[in-house]
């Protein structure tokens, strides 16, 4: 059998972060109390709108800087924090507008079809990974051109956190050789 | 600074202290001149640290402090240096202290003296570091703890991290980041402890002997030791030790371990709460968990032992086992592959490099990732290889399950199996690889076979293609135990392509919008509420 050359590994995004403005300030009293499904949280001088479609929670800030987060895919999270957008429109602030979006952060999953011995990896890519197993029971793996964070456990799981899907993909790529190399067979 | 008996201008020795505003003076009577300012103390014994101030330069009355830079204002700048030129910096007082720390907790860990040399160094290089000068002080009090615990990790010192946040009664959470930072900022290199090297330690910390415990209690520290390290080692491929914290499965260890060595019916009665008091070590929650796995793993080799066969064998019972358990569990390990492993699996393309023949199988147990290639425990044994002559013997020291000749056997079988070992790497060479699936050719090293920690490690070898594959006896929790996933029903719904810039209609904003009657509403129960808090606190 001719091996092939693509490994099929399902990379499932479970979480995308994005920043948007407003350009105008907000009157966090009045969201709280004209939207159903707000929590105003005083403290910290935010309140957090929750939309079940696209399942996305969104903290406001009364300077018009919103964050986003929950969305599974980029255009998910967009579509999102237009509707907020819109929402926020509705609720009398008619000169909110949608700037400077842009996706921060993004985490995803990957599961390698073989186990990995961490201190193995650990050793041979120092000083770009460290493992303390009574902190944490991954290595943590940076990739600094990408900004990518990877959290590979020994069960095959891979954790990325990277500022955009590509990225996620690329570090995916670069990390696959260094824990091949390190897998282990089931006993 | 000279002391203020004289006035230099006149010669008088009539100097009284007065203060100009909230400003102290020191002032000759006779000649009014200000002989110094800015000496807010005048107590003998500040005056007396004052005068020593110059050997300490980061002291109040120092140059460089602000108070000091009042005291010398008047004096010669060129002389006296208003800032410090020193190119050798004096120890501080909290580095002194530090210094201290480090090596009282060397003295307590019984590091050798060159390990506390190098921990003092250390620390002298981390607390110069930028890195750690403008920290606070408990960051610094917990360096210290830091650097003891990196060199001991670097000499491979059986140290935890929890033993020396207990020692300096510090925040683990804060220990962690300041080691962490330390280990990045100073790019200093340590090997994580592995279990195996803490369970000659952990052990120690059990007081058994005959002096503290009664007789059918007490145990001889090496031989609670040997079978511990063995149980580690078992914990260590039954999946127990990855990812979790070590004390729990150490202490869960020690206590089979002592169960198993004397399984008579007072220990058998003993739980493992009540062992930890005896043994007057604390016991940690996760414990009992570790107990219930290790357990778990015995039960699922001993029932391959011939003459256990149709015995019921449970977690209690499984104690008095543990012995012929981890004695043979190599072969043991093999033979529950062949009868537990269930359902065979045809294999296709997919991960050939997934588990291996029987045959190939590592019965080769080597030390698991988390453990170190310590000779202590039998874990170079081989018995898996395709070698006759060692199945024979193995399964001849099963078969007659006598502990002479099963541990003459034995010896046989630990000498045969580091000539086989060497069978085994060479046999690794050999084989060719097959439909192993490299991405994106960027791996040209999956063909050569990668030595790993143990040398009977048969882990790289791969399966021949269109084999069977056989479900492993120990599988991780997470895959024993996957956790629920949440209903991902949108995705279904939703299996449109989304770009971002759909257009929004106004029905779907509707719904989180709050209607003039529900605004109301709300806003008189919250002043209801408010108005009911009031009260309430008026009333108490």
């Amino acid at each position: 059998m001719e091996p092939d050359n693509d490994v099929a590994l399902d990379i499932i995004i479970t979480n995308v972060v994005c920043v948007f403005r407003t350009r105008c300030h907000l009157n966090l009293r009045k969201i709280a109390l004209e939207g159903s499904n707000v929590i105003y949280k005083r403290d910290f001088g935010k309140v957090l709108m929750k939309l079940r479609k696209p399942k996305i929670t969104a903290s406001i800030w009364s300077s018009g800087k919103i964050i986003c987060a929950g969305a599974t895919s980029e255009e998910d999270a967009k579509l999102g924090a237009r509707r907020l957008a819109r929402c926020l429109q509705k609720l009398g602030f008619k000169v909110v507008k949608f700037t400077e979006f842009k996706v921060v952060n993004v985490l995803a999953v990957c599961t390698m079809p073989f186990e990995i011995r961490l201190p193995e990896f650990t050793k041979s890519n120092r000083p770009l990974a460290s493992y303390e197993p009574e902190l944490h029971p991954a290595a943590l793996y940076r990739i600094k051109d990408i900004k990518a964070t990877l959290q590979v456990f020994s069960t095959g799981s891979i954790t990325v956190t990277a500022p955009s899907v590509q990225f996620i993909g690329t570090a995916i790529e670069q990390i696959y050789p260094l824990v091949f190399e390190c897998r282990k067979t089931r006993t | 600074m000279a002391t203020a008996q004289s006035c230099p201008e006149c010669g008088s020795s009539n100097i009284i202290d007065d203060s100009h505003h909230s400003q102290a003076q020191l002032v000759c009577v006779d000649c009014g001149s200000v002989v110094s300012e800015g000496l807010l103390i005048t107590t003998l014994s500040e005056e007396q640290y004052h005068m020593t101030s110059h050997s300490n330069p980061h002291s109040r009355y120092s140059e460089r402090s602000v108070l000091g830079k009042q005291l010398y204002r008047n004096q010669n700048r060129s002389e006296s240096g208003a800032y410090s030129e020193r190119t050798d910096k004096e120890p501080c007082r909290n580095q002194i202290r530090g210094l201290q720390r480090v090596s009282t907790l060397c003295h307590i860990l019984r590091f050798p003296p060159g390990v506390e040399d190098s921990s003092r160094s250390l620390f002298e290089r981390a607390y110069r570091h930028p890195a750690f000068l403008g920290v606070s002080l408990e960051r610094k009090e917990v360096l210290a703890g830091c650097c003891v615990l990196l060199v001991g990790r670097q000499y491979s010192w059986p140290v935890t991290m929890g033993t020396i946040s207990s020692l300096l009664q510090a925040d683990p959470g804060l220990m962690a980041g300041v080691y962490l930072e330390l280990v990045e900022k100073l790019g200093v290199e340590a090997p994580p402890t592995t279990i195996t090297q803490l369970v000659r330690s952990h052990c120690s910390s059990f007081q058994l002997s005959t002096a503290s415990v009664p007789d059918q209690f007490s145990e001889c520290l090496s031989k609670l030791v040997d079978r511990a390290s063995k149980l580690v080692e078992l914990a260590g491929e039954a999946w127990i030790v990855t990812g979790r914290h070590p004390v729990p499965i150490l202490t869960a260890a020690v206590y089979l371990s002592w169960l198993s060595l004397r399984p008579v019916a007072p220990r058998l009665a003993t739980s493992l709460s009540k062992f930890c008091k005896l043994a007057g070590v604390p016991l940690p929650l996760p414990a009992h968990k570790r107990l219930a796995e290790l357990q778990d793993a015995l039960c699922k080799l001993g029932k391959e032992l011939p003459w256990l066969r149709g015995v019921k064998l449970d977690r209690k019972a499984v104690a008095k086992h543990a012995g012929d358990i981890l004695q043979h569990r190599a072969v043991l390990l093999r033979r529950a592959m062949e009868s537990q492993g269930g359902e065979e699996v045809e294999d296709s393309e997919q991960a050939p490099q997934r588990t291996l023949g029987a045959a190939e199988q590592a019965a080769c147990v080597t030390a698991h990732s988390g453990a170190s290639l310590s000779p202590v425990g039998s874990v170079t044994q081989c018995a898996g290889c395709e070698d006759k002559e060692l199945e024979g013997a193995a399964a001849a020291a099963l078969n007659t399950g006598g502990n002479e000749k099963g541990g003459s056997a034995q010896g046989s079988l630990s000498s045969l199996a580091r000539g086989s070992v060497v069978q085994c790497s060479n046999a690794e060479g050999s084989v060719k690889p097959a439909a192993m699936v490299p991405v994106k050719g960027t791996i040209n090293s999956v063909q050569d076979p990668v030595e790993t920690e143990g040398p009977g490690d048969c882990g790289t070898l791969p399966l021949p293609t269109g084999g069977k594959r056989r479900r492993p006896v120990f599988l991780p929790p997470c895959i024993v135990n996957p956790p629920k996933r949440r209903q991902r029903d949108e995705e279904g719904s939703r299996g449109r392509e989304v770009t971002g810039d759909e257009e929004i209609s106004d029905s779907e904003i509707e719904q989180y919008l709050r209607t003039p009657d529900e605004m109301r509403q709300f806003t008189e129960t919250q002043s209801r509420l408010a108005e009911h808090r009031a009260e309430a606190s008026r009333g108490t």
